[in-house]
């Protein structure tokens, strides 16, 4: 049943073309006006800016509501499912970065960027939707905001050090550390009150 | 009888009210009226019914069966219609529907754009672009196309004009004339249910007042009208609640009243809900 | 079958749907054998609660007026024409004491009354 929850967000993403577009454009749009935004790090600042377009409809306790009154599926069907859905957008996210640098030149970016930032992707979701599902809606929406400029600085002041991105781990590590965050997350939001 | 609904002392503390020693029971093939003034538990007690919190202590089965342990057997066979229907904005009815459909294993097509056409809805119409009213409406043909059995009511009138208001009740009627279906009408305006309603459960601070066939409501309470003169101490005691102003009395008594120049009346639901909660109480 | 209800009325509803009925069985614009429509029909129709229309077709059975038929429905019994009188004859009664009670309360002589019956029956 989670699973079929993910398919279903997946539909409801792509069924909004609209926002899909905002999302996924916008950090492109950035590329091409603003010559010289962080071209090394670009490839971490689309997954990291999509993550933020995402998570803003999905995890506010309206969202997770209409969840649970217009499907008949339990709450941790619904948590299982949210968490697979966004897992599933930021694994595609990388793909799209990946292809993304191939299509540039690998060689304008930091080596190792894309799996790493997916592990830091994946940790990002898992805790900002852990967030969503403890906190009040308006803390956590503020709370979930920092997170996303803390992670998008991150990655752009790693970005700018050395050839390989995040040298202190390696790509595996910081893939399987990602997805060990996100699972844990996904525990604590399977384990919060429901209060709709 | 079966129960297709069976609350038994439900109970959920919240910091500021607490909903304390619910229980009532709704049988099968007939329409229930859940009412209380805003804020007395109507819409937190139907939350807890489909699973959006957990109770502190009680239970509650659907269709005899445990509600957490058969959540989702139950929702299959629960219409839903909530106070502020949600939806995913930037779709279409089209796409939101063909989002919803999909998980229900009695989905009829044909009648949910049956009921499209009845309530005007467009298919292309876009979610955010609706009106209060008209969101209404879409979780109504959502909650009547799928097979439900029970359907549940949260404030279903509001926003409505007053003409669907009437359509409603009459699709609501419509949906009665099976007998295994039932309806449990959360709602503060009485109106509606004066006349439709075979059972009235009544709720006001977090506790149920009474619960009972409607008619039975109506022999036992009676309205007491009278003079100032009229309304001695002894009258006060034995009334449930009061409301006095420079031309005379007006009161709500649960049993037969006696008195010389007194007016008795037919109360409507709402002057019943009213004594219970806003006049002057008697003695206690 | 003609059912016109009324809230002001002091009558309870279920009694307003019975005594149609039964004015209806008993001028003739109901025969025995002609079916009834259900409960729930009839109170979708009347759009009142169905325990209402139970009720008053319970009271129509328990006063012989109706039959009810597993699976099928309730019907008009067939009546007895001398029990039908009867019955006719109670209803008389019944609302001839009715406003007996209203003269007196007025303060009546019997003559005043006689002369109003006479009025009325001329009418």
């Amino acid at each position: 049943m989670a699973l079929k929850v993910m398919m279903k967000e997946l539909r409801g993403l792509s069924g909004d073309v609209r926002s899909m577009l905002l999302t996924f454009a916008t950090p492109f749009l950035f590329r091409i006006f603003l010559p010289g935004f962080n071209g090394a790090a670009f490839p971490a600042i689309l997954i990291i800016y999509v993550i933020l377009g995402m998570l803003s409809t999905r995890t506010d306790s309206t969202s997770i509501r209409t969840g649970l009154i217009q499907f008949p599926v339990t709450a941790r069907d619904h948590v299982v499912g949210l968490f697979l859905y966004q897992a599933a957008v930021v694994g595609g996210t990388s793909l799209l970065a990946l292809v993304y640098m191939q299509v540039s030149g690998p060689a304008n970016f930091s080596a190792d960027i894309v799996p790493k930032s997916l592990g830091i992707g994946l940790l990002l979701t898992g805790l900002m939707t852990a967030i969503g599902l403890w906190l009040r809606t308006e803390v956590a929406r503020v709370v979930n905001m920092l997170l996303v400029i803390l992670a998008l600085n991150f990655v752009i002041f790693q970005a700018v050090g050395g050839p390989v991105f995040l040298p202190w781990i390696s790509s595996p590590a910081a893939a399987l550390a990602g997805l060990g965050g996100w699972a844990v997350f996904l525990v604590l939001g399977l384990l919060s009150p429901l209060h709709l | 009888m079966e129960n297709i609904l069976d609350i038994k002392d439900l109970r959920k503390a919240f910091k500021a009210f607490t909903l304390d020693g619910i229980t009532f029971s709704l049988p099968r093939g007939y329409i229930m009226g859940f009412i209380g003034p805003n804020g007395s538990g109507k819409t937190t007690t139907l939350k807890l019914i489909m699973n959006l919190m957990r109770a502190d202590a009680g239970t509650i089965e659907v269709f005899g069966q445990d509600h957490i342990r058969f959540e989702r057997e139950i929702k299959q066979r629960i219409g839903f219609v909530y106070d502020e229907p949600v939806y995913y904005e930037n779709l279409s009815i089209r796409r939101m529907t063909g989002l919803i459909s999909p998980f229900y294993r009695q989905w009829n097509q044909p009648l949910y754009e049956d009921y499209l056409r009845r309530f005007d809805l467009k298919d292309d119409q876009k979610i955010k672009t609706l009106s209060k009213g008209m969101r209404t409406k879409y979780a109504l043909a959502l909650a009547l196309s799928h097979g439900a059995e029970l359907l549940i009511m949260d404030e279903p009138t509001a926003g409505l004009d007053p003409v669907f208001r009437r359509e409603l009740l009459d699709i609501l009627l419509e949906v009665m004339q099976r007998e295994e279906n039932s309806i449990l009408f959360s709602t503060h305006i009485t109106s509606d249910l004066d006349r439709v309603a075979d059972y009235i459960t009544f709720i006001n601070q977090g506790k149920i007042v009474l619960s009972q066939e409607k008619d039975s409501l109506y022999e036992q309470y009676v309205l007491v009208k009278g003079g100032p003169q009229d309304l001695t101490d002894q009258l006060r005691r034995e009334l449930v609640g009061v409301s006095v102003n420079s031309h005379g009395f007006e009161g709500l008594a649960d049993h037969p009243i006696r008195g010389e120049g007194l007016v008795l009346d037919r109360p409507s639901l709402e002057d019943i809900m009213f004594f219970h909660t806003r006049g002057d109480r008697h003695g206690a | 079958m003609r059912i016109v209800l009324s809230n002001d009325s002091r009558q309870a509803i279920w009694e307003q749907i019975a005594d149609q009925i039964k004015d209806a069985i008993m001028k003739g614009d109901l025969s025995p054998g002609d079916p009834l429509p259900s409960i729930r029909a009839l109170a979708r129709d009347l759009r009142i609660s169905v325990i209402t229309t139970k009720r008053a077709y319970d009271e129509l059975e328990a006063e012989r007026f109706v039959e009810s038929v597993q699976g099928k429905g309730s019907f008009v019994a067939a009546q007895d024409t001398a029990m039908m009188r009867e019955k006719r004859l109670k209803t008389i009664e019944e609302r001839l004491s009715e406003a007996l009670i209203e003269a007196r309360l007025l303060g009546f002589e019997y003559e005043e009354l006689e002369r109003m019956l006479r009025i009325l029956w001329e009418e």
